[in-house]
């Protein structure tokens, strides 16, 4: 595999360029902190960020998305689908949200394909950067989704001198590649040298020691474990974990009527509502604080490792560090692993 | 924590943040609970409404510092608007109080007397903007210590003005029907902005509305349990302190 290299000054060229022709989407600075929005050039462009509050799934699952349209005229039902968008490069994707494309792979382009969400992800590029500078909240190092080039890139980009060795990971990242060859050159056997480097640095700076294997074992002889009614009596059930969580994907559907037209749409929804669970006849299979809170556990350590063969945690810490009770899924890895 | 080796673990400080009387609701034990003075203030509330028996519940009440947190333009922590609004940084209801030194008021009073109607205290420019990045989690009710509905009329996808779907909000219609819901009830806890992942300062709001209810009406949430919420009950206009 040839690795390439890109100057600061040639990628910034290069979004400017890319700005002009389709969506471009990338982290910018907003109040302290940062968020993916879709930028005209390269002036608000910042690759040296922390996470962003909301994960960049944003792109692939929107946080409200229209599905159809649909019409009745003189007895006659008329639908239409919500159009598609032009192509889509998703810049800065850190490892740990990058990694999260791949597990969502999983579910909602595995045997039953999600329409939307495969439309959103083949028309996305995704260009991922490796992390610098891990946060204290960070632990992907425990399952391998970070902190250097994530596994839902088309080309990963790791900050080198004042530049990014560049090493596409997807025959689509080939061929961006080879259409935009004047940004880039091959990388010089110094910069992979540097690359190995930093790549070592970064992996060891990581502070979190936790581990997953047999996690999801131990976990299937734990379902009845007081730990949980314990654990669930900090939380408050208000849901920003799933918000800001890059592998959660439930959705609601709701549907708007205005006469003889209407449109449906989806959202984002929360397993941690009271709501979410409850059948129709009022039955509710998770009628308790203590069973939502375990089941977001069981569904990202246990049920999906041995369903999808992925932990669908991918140690972003955004859960951990905006929690307002302190719930932290770090604690309920070590008590399991 | 259940054991008296627990109590090991406590710990006061400024990082406090969290707004305990929203574990009160509901328990059928008797509980020890250590207040800030906004908590208490949330349990007087919630005595009234009959959510919350007194006699089962035991208030350690230390003096409060006010809570420290980053605001949503800066890395650098700073003590909450909320805080710095705080009428009483102590409890007004305890069975044990701890007075530390609490700090002086002055600028809740600074606050008050500083023209900031319309407009959202922190960075902000306009609300609007600020209820654009809402994202409708409903953290801001469910860490409510004085929303104790079991089911929330604004927590629905169906089709209205209030679906969670509408987002960003065309308009305001969530954030102010919650906004009159707290008038007269809000204690200035914080515990909403703290959780609210989209960090909109909702406490400037719910101040906001306060005011009116104090101007109209005369009542101040919190501070008095036997002084009846004016919108409850068919009583005579509550004399003004």
């Amino acid at each position: 595999m040839t690795s390439f290299y890109i100057t600061e000054s040639s990628l910034k060229r290069l979004v400017d360029q890319l700005a002009k022709e389709q969506t471009v989407v990338a982290p910018v600075r907003e109040g302290s902190g940062f968020s993916f929005k879709r930028i005209a050039d390269s002036k608000g462009l910042c690759l040296d960020f922390t996470n962003s509050t909301i994960p960049p799934k944003s792109v692939m699952l929107p946080q409200l998305e229209e599905l159809f349209t649909y019409e009745i005229k003189s007895g006659k039902l008329k639908t239409e689908g919500s159009a598609g968008g032009g192509t889509v490069t998703l810049m800065g994707v850190r490892p740990c949200d990058s990694s999260a494309f791949s597990i969502l792979d999983r579910v909602m382009g595995g045997e039953y394909v999600d329409p939307y969400y495969s439309k959103n992800r083949e028309r996305t590029l995704v260009l991922g950067v490796s992390c610098t500078k891990p946060e204290s909240t960070c632990f992907c190092n425990v399952f391998g989704t970070g902190p250097v080039e994530g596994s839902g890139d088309d080309i990963s980009l790791t900050k080198v001198d004042s530049g990014y060795v560049t090493r596409p990971k997807t025959e689509r990242g080939r061929e961006f590649i080879k259409k935009h060859a004047e940004y880039f050159r091959e990388a010089t056997k110094k910069e992979l040298e540097l690359f190995e480097r930093e790549s070592d640095r970064v992996s060891k700076s990581m502070e979190t020691k936790l581990k997953s294997e047999g996690l999801p074992d131990r976990m299937s002889r734990a379902f009845d474990d007081p730990y949980w009614q314990e654990l669930s009596r900090r939380c408050i059930e208000c849901g920003v974990c799933s918000f800001v969580c890059p592998t959660c994907y439930c959705f609601d559907v709701a549907e708007e009527v205005n006469g003889n037209q209407g449109k449906r749409s989806r959202g984002w929804d929360t397993c941690q509502s009271c709501k979410f669970s409850k059948m129709a006849g009022g039955l509710d299979p998770r009628p308790t604080m203590s069973d939502r809170l375990k089941h977001r556990f069981y569904h990202k350590l246990q049920y999906m490792p041995v369903t999808f063969g992925a932990v669908s945690c991918v140690g972003c810490g955004r859960c951990v560090s905006r929690c307002p009770s302190n719930v932290d899924i770090r604690e309920v890895i070590a008590k399991w692993q | 924590m259940s054991t008296p080796q627990d109590a090991t673990r406590l710990v006061w400080n400024q990082y406090c943040a969290a707004s305990l009387p929203r574990y009160l609701v509901g328990t059928k034990d008797k509980v020890g609970i250590v207040t800030k003075g906004c908590d208490g203030r949330a349990i007087v509330e919630l005595i009234k409404d009959r959510q919350v028996d007194r006699d089962r519940i035991v208030i350690i009440a230390p003096a409060c510092l006010g809570v420290k947190r980053a605001p949503r333009t800066s890395k650098e922590e700073v003590l909450a608007t909320y805080c710095e609004r705080c009428p009483n940084r102590i409890s007004p209801i305890a069975d044990v109080s701890i007075l530390g030194n609490s700090n002086e008021n002055d600028a809740a009073e600074r606050f008050m007397r500083d023209d900031k109607v319309g407009k959202p205290s922190r960075g902000g420019t306009s609300w609007t903007e600020e209820f654009q990045r809402c994202t409708k989690c409903l953290a801001c009710v469910k860490s409510c210590p004085l929303c104790y509905c079991t089911e929330c009329e604004l927590d629905g996808s169906l089709s209205s003005l209030v679906s969670k779907l509408r987002i960003p909000t065309e308009l305001p219609t969530f954030h102010l029907i919650r906004a009159m819901h707290m008038a007269g009830r809000c204690v200035g806890c914080g515990a909403c902005e703290a959780a609210c992942p989209a960090d909109i300062p909702l406490t400037d709001l719910y101040s906001r509305v306060n005011e009116e209810v104090e101007k109209m009406l005369g009542y101040v949430p919190g501070i008095d349990v036997n002084s009846m919420p004016p919108v409850e009950l068919p009583r005579p206009k509550v004399e003004k302190k």
